[in-house]
């Protein structure tokens, strides 16, 4: 962060420089503002309504991602928010977006809601005090995904005269750090377009900062005070190695950056935590106080991550439990029959599973996924569905609820353990959490690798009657486990509990998961009832191979000659499940057509006869043994 | 080497011709040559390499006679990118004349003719099988080493241009060899 402060600092610095060197404001194209409107939302906040039948748990796989392949591959997403309740709006009709609010499904950080002639509600950013300092607002953020998934990010902002700051700026930022396999430093990268002033002038600065390859590219364009802009950062991948990106001013692009990053910040393996997205206010001087306006916020991504998920996955729309996919037979009731503990009931989002728990009712309730074969610990990758908490309910003490993976580990004795995301509470007091723990009730290793038991405080409370996503993604690099627990996209918390929970990839897991409705200490006062939609589990996407390079070359015998494509790359050290092969395609116009798929042994393919003035653009996969992975490109010129 | 040449060939137009091939009217001889191309990219895939042949001699008259024969070549090399093998046969079946300069235990001569050079290569890259039309040149030594047997020693120059398919190629080149045979 120092880095980054540091390097922001310096180009603040040549912002004051060229204040001098410009004396003379140029018209940049004046933008007076408009009022919020509804931008038609293009993208799907999380997975619901899934048309894809629930009997195809056991089509083959093919077919599968074929399906998904065009549900779900490279959706648009479109967060929107004018913060006059326009934006966000999700596939069932509601907002993410709140009028006079800043919605905490969308934003994190500080704000404050004014009033703002021609913009009705706009953001008003505000920093003083004795120190340097920034404020910011912070979009909520896809986790696992690449620079070049952003497509756009844009903002109208303003700087009043009245702030008496004599150095400070507004800007959009993207930034992140990126850890490259095998070096221990994380390398910060940043993309900034800001407005700031020294407090008698202003201009646009357009930052590009990537300290790996000490990068730094800066450019200035004067504008003024009390005046809107629309300042806009475009992110385009051309190819495998170059990335484009564009700085707008009022729709006008002002200054362009061909960057040969692409290899590095388009793999999200490099970016665990993801690229931020913010809006930052910052002063430079101490003493004083800078204001800046902010409104109609519009942030484009594309949603990656639940293309080919799907190894597991019922949208319950046959209209009852697809017993080859459910275990009823480990339900464990106490005092209720099973029939009314569930059953699949259609409502506006097609069927859903509707769980009851009644009242008075003691003990575990539980209906099971069924295992994956032999799927061990370290290969799933993501656990998921959609919830609702009817408020028919009448319990005041809500059981656990929650979507668990269960594993038995024989290392270095047998102990029992599980981790999930769950709803618990009760009343009108329901929060959802998660986290990982041991069985207490079996013994505990003593080994480093002990199962030792802790479990994340519930953090979020939730609302009655709305559904929500819940989500924990998985992701394990040797011994190193993390686990993000999501909710509707947002993340709740991150764990890393190597020493806590983590089996280990050495030791021999079985898992399993697991609705289960548990009572902890007493029998509720009423009936629970929830709703739930969109299971889904999902083993580990492969991830394309690394440092994919091509060349054409000219190929003779004595009386024949070709030209051919020789492409090269390298096995993804990233890969938690062994590759087991590797598929090339050639992608002309809108079709992708298989060339050949290769031993995951082979790190080299020759494309022969091809033609000497044509460009060849291709696409390369990995498969391992449950799906085929995401693509990476690269055109041979 | 041409310098060297160019004087002896010079030397031995300037002899009067003799009685050549011991008197007889023919000869028949068995030959192997080493192979240089004359283009470079077929050094750089199959290298230099050796031939094998045999010729037929016909006096016609004074120090002239017709000659007819027949050189087979084959090499493997590697193509020039992928380093793939590849495979290359060459027959020339060549006719023309040779005029002998000198009769006796030594016989140096010249000779010219045409040819038709059947080649086939084959490689990933794909097959070729076709002829050509060919030039050689040639000059030469015959010795007799006893009555009927003779010893010839020969450098042939040959050029074929050739392009079947994508790519002009020259199947000749400089061969210098030697060759056993009986006149009768």
């Amino acid at each position: 962060m120092q880095h980054r402060i540091a390097a922001i600092n310096n180009c603040f610095l040549a912002l004051l420089l060229a204040f001098v060197c410009a004396p003379f404001a140029l018209e940049c194209g004046m933008f007076d503002g408009v009022e919020g409107k509804e931008v038609p939302w293009t993208g799907i906040p999380f997975m619901r309504n899934n048309p894809l039948d629930s009997k195809a748990w056991f089509m083959d796989k093919a077919t599968i991602f074929s399906q998904w392949e065009s549900l779900s591959t490279e959706k648009e997403v479109n967060l929107y928010d004018d913060f006059d309740g326009h934006g966000g709006r999700q596939s069932d009709g509601t907002y993410l977006a709140e009028k006079g609010k800043l919605s905490s499904d969308m934003w994190h950080g500080y704000g404050k809601i004014v009033k703002e002639p021609g913009h009705q509600n706009a953001v008003k950013l505000t920093i003083s005090g004795d120190q340097e300092d920034y404020n910011e607002l912070t979009l909520v953020n896809p986790q696992v995904i690449s620079l070049t998934d952003f497509r756009t990010f844009s903002a109208d902002v303003m700087l009043p005269s009245v702030s008496s700051s004599k150095g400070y700026w507004i800007g959009l930022i993207y930034e992140g750090e990126i850890k490259i396999l095998g070096q221990e430093a994380w390398s910060p990268w940043m993309l900034y377009i800001t407005l700031g002033s020294d407090g008698q002038s202003a201009a646009i600065n357009c930052i590009w900062y990537y300290q790996q390859t000490s990068t730094s590219e800066s450019f200035f364009v004067p504008a003024r005070l009390d005046t809107w802009y629309n300042l806009r950062i475009d992110i385009k991948q051309l190819d495998s190695k170059y990335i484009k990106i564009d700085f707008l001013l009022d729709d006008q692009t002002i200054y362009s950056i061909l960057s040969p990053e692409a290899a590095v910040l388009t793999n999200a393996v490099n970016l665990p935590l993801g690229p931020r997205r913010s809006i930052r206010i910052q002063k430079e001087k101490k003493n004083d106080q800078a204001i800046a306006l902010v409104d109609n916020v519009k942030a484009v991504y594309s949603r990656k991550m639940p293309a080919k998920l799907g190894i597991l996955y019922d949208n319950f729309e046959t209209g009852s439990l697809n017993l080859e996919l459910w275990d009823q037979g480990s339900l464990d009731f106490v005092t209720v029959a099973p029939p009314e503990e569930y059953k699949i009931e259609s409502d506006r989002h097609g069927y859903v599973m509707k769980v009851v728990h009644k009242e008075g009712s003691l003990g575990t309730w539980r209906v099971e996924l069924k295992p994956l074969e032999s799927v061990p610990w370290g290969e799933i990758q993501r656990v998921s569905f959609d919830l609702l908490l009817s408020s028919k309910s009448n319990s005041d003490s809500f059981p656990r609820l929650g979507l668990d993976i269960h594993g038995i580990s024989q290392y270095p004795r047998p102990a029992s353990w599980f981790t999930g995301i769950e709803v618990r509470g009760g009343g009108s007091k329901v929060h959802v959490g998660g986290g990982i723990t041991d069985n207490q009730s079996m013994p505990v290793p003593t080994s480093s690798k002990n199962l030792t038991y802790f479990r994340t405080p519930m953090l979020r409370k939730i609302d009655f009657d709305k559904w929500y996503n819940l989500r924990m993604d998985i992701a394990s690099n040797g011994d190193k486990l993390r686990l993000d627990f999501f909710v509707n996209d947002i993340l709740l918390f991150s764990e890393t509990p190597q020493d806590h929970g983590n089996p280990g990839p050495d030791l021999a897991v079985k898992s399993h998961f697991a609705f289960q409705s548990q009572k902890l200490n007493r029998a509720p006062s009423g009936d629970m009832i929830v709703f739930i939609d969109n299971v889904h589990i999902s083993p580990p996407i492969p991830l394309p191979p690394l440092n994919v390079t091509g060349q054409k070359a000219f190929n003779r015998s004595l009386l024949r000659s070709e030209y051919l494509n020789v492409l090269k790359w390298e096995a993804n050290p990233n890969n938690q499940t062994a590759v087991e092969k590797y598929s090339i395609y050639q992608i002309e116009g809108d079709t992708k057509n298989l060339i050949i798929e290769l031993d995951s042994n082979i790190f080299e393919y020759r494309h022969h006869n091809v033609r000497k003035e044509t460009q060849y653009t291709y696409c390369m996969t990995a498969t391992n043994r449950y799906m085929e992975g995401t693509p990476t490109y690269i055109t041979i010129e | 080497m041409k310098k060297t040449a160019f004087i002896l060939g010079v030397a031995l137009l300037l002899v009067p011709p003799g009685n050549f091939l011991q008197g007889k009217a023919f000869s028949l001889e068995i030959k192997g040559a080493y192979f240089q191309p004359t283009e470079n990219v077929f050094k750089e895939i199959y290298g230099n390499g050796r031939t094998y042949g045999v010729e037929l001699g016909i006096r016609i008259w004074d120090g002239f006679a017709l000659w007819a024969s027949g050189d087979y070549f084959n090499a493997t090399g590697k193509l020039t990118f992928t380093r793939e093998e590849t495979k290359i046969q060459i027959i020339a079946v060549c006719g023309g004349v040779k005029y002998y300069f000198l009769s006796g235990r030594i016989s140096p001569y010249v000779g010219l003719g045409i040819g038709h050079f059947a080649y086939k290569e084959e490689s990933p890259i794909g097959k070729v099988k076709k002829g050509n039309l060919g030039y050689i040149g040639k000059a030469g030594i015959s010795f007799n080493i006893v009555s009927g047997l003779i010893l010839d020693i020969q450098v042939d120059y040959s050029y074929c241009q050739v392009k079947p398919a994508e790519v002009k190629a020259n199947l000749g080149g400089l061969q210098a060899g030697i060759g056993l045979g009986v006149v009768f």
